[in-house]
């Protein structure tokens, strides 16, 4: 029986500031290697690229086999717009417009993920 | 396993039942799948403190598979990974410093690992890679939840103590 524990000890600081030191330095590399021409968007369903939309063109759509769940494209934008989905996390995303964001619809299976015309170096992260 | 244990369990169980399914009704506080406040967190991390971290991993396979039954197959999985990514956490942590790990630091780590482990298995499920993208916002919202439910534990502990430890 540990009655004695703290609730904070003075090394936490350090534990949550080299947490929040490594936030910042993903942040950054991310904001260093995402690009901004020609960007287009993988819309995967079930884990497979079922679609690649450049997001220069606006439209309004949906997949074939998920017609439950819309898309839109506008202005180098991408987002789900309508969902049957209970959460809502997908259509709460809002629209993605920096390669490497993602956004995803967990009870459809399907996920967009925007990319540059060339694979950046998240693409082979993981 | 004695059936004083086995009644505290299933207490545990009880507890942790109600808050996912108050948590589920809330709506999520960041539009990021698998990202959640972690109510019931409090009572898993108050059971890796004082029972043994098996008791603790038990008790969050049996979430899973109550949050697969009320939610849906997927959420169950992303509450399995998120779950016992966070546990494992807590447990090394709590074999490691012992007495000194202090509950906020128990209670940030499991919480970003929560986190994580839920993005993994959403990235997993999708084919799409969400974790590094999204790694700054766990970390912050890890901190943020973290510090919240270890708070909150602490303030509980009288009443744990009176439910769980009333005599030895």
């Amino acid at each position: 029986m540990r009655a004695n524990r703290k609730i904070w000890n003075g090394s936490d600081g350090i534990l949550v500031l080299s947490l929040l030191l490594s936030a910042l330095i993903v942040w950054l590399l991310y904001a260093r290697f995402s690009k901004s021409d020609e960007l287009s968007a993988d819309i995967r369903l079930n884990g497979e690229v079922v679609m690649t939309v450049p997001l220069d063109a606006g439209k309004v759509f949906s997949l074939d086999r998920l017609p439950n769940v819309t898309f839109e494209v506008k202005d180098g934008k991408i987002a789900f717009v309508h969902s049957d989905c209970p959460d809502q996390i997908c259509v709460h995303s809002g629209f993605l417009s920096v390669s490497g964001q993602t956004a995803a619809c967990l009870p459809n299976r399907v996920a967009i993920r925007v990319r540059g015309k060339t694979p950046d170096m998240v693409d082979a992260a993981v | 396993m004695n059936i004083r244990k086995l009644t505290y369990l299933a207490m545990m169980l009880a507890i942790i039942m109600v808050l996912s399914f108050i948590e589920h009704t809330l709506p999520s506080p960041l539009p990021i799948p698998g990202v959640s406040l972690g109510l019931s967190n409090i009572v898993v991390m108050y059971c890796v403190f004082f029972f043994k971290p098996r008791d603790a991993f038990a008790l969050t396979i049996l979430k899973a598979g109550f949050v697969a039954l009320i939610r849906a197959p997927t959420a169950g999985l992303l509450s399995l990974s998120g779950g016992l990514l966070s546990v494992l956490t807590m447990a090394i942590l709590v074999y490691v410093f012992r007495g000194k790990l202090s509950y906020i630091a128990g209670s940030i780590c499991g919480a970003v690992a929560h986190n994580m482990g839920q993005l993994l298995a959403a990235s997993a499920l999708t084919g799409t890679a969400m974790t590094l993208y999204y790694f700054p916002v766990l970390i912050v919202s890890g901190i943020i939840f973290g510090i919240v439910t270890s708070l909150t534990l602490t303030a509980l502990l009288p009443v744990f103590r009176r439910l769980f430890k009333e005599k030895k």
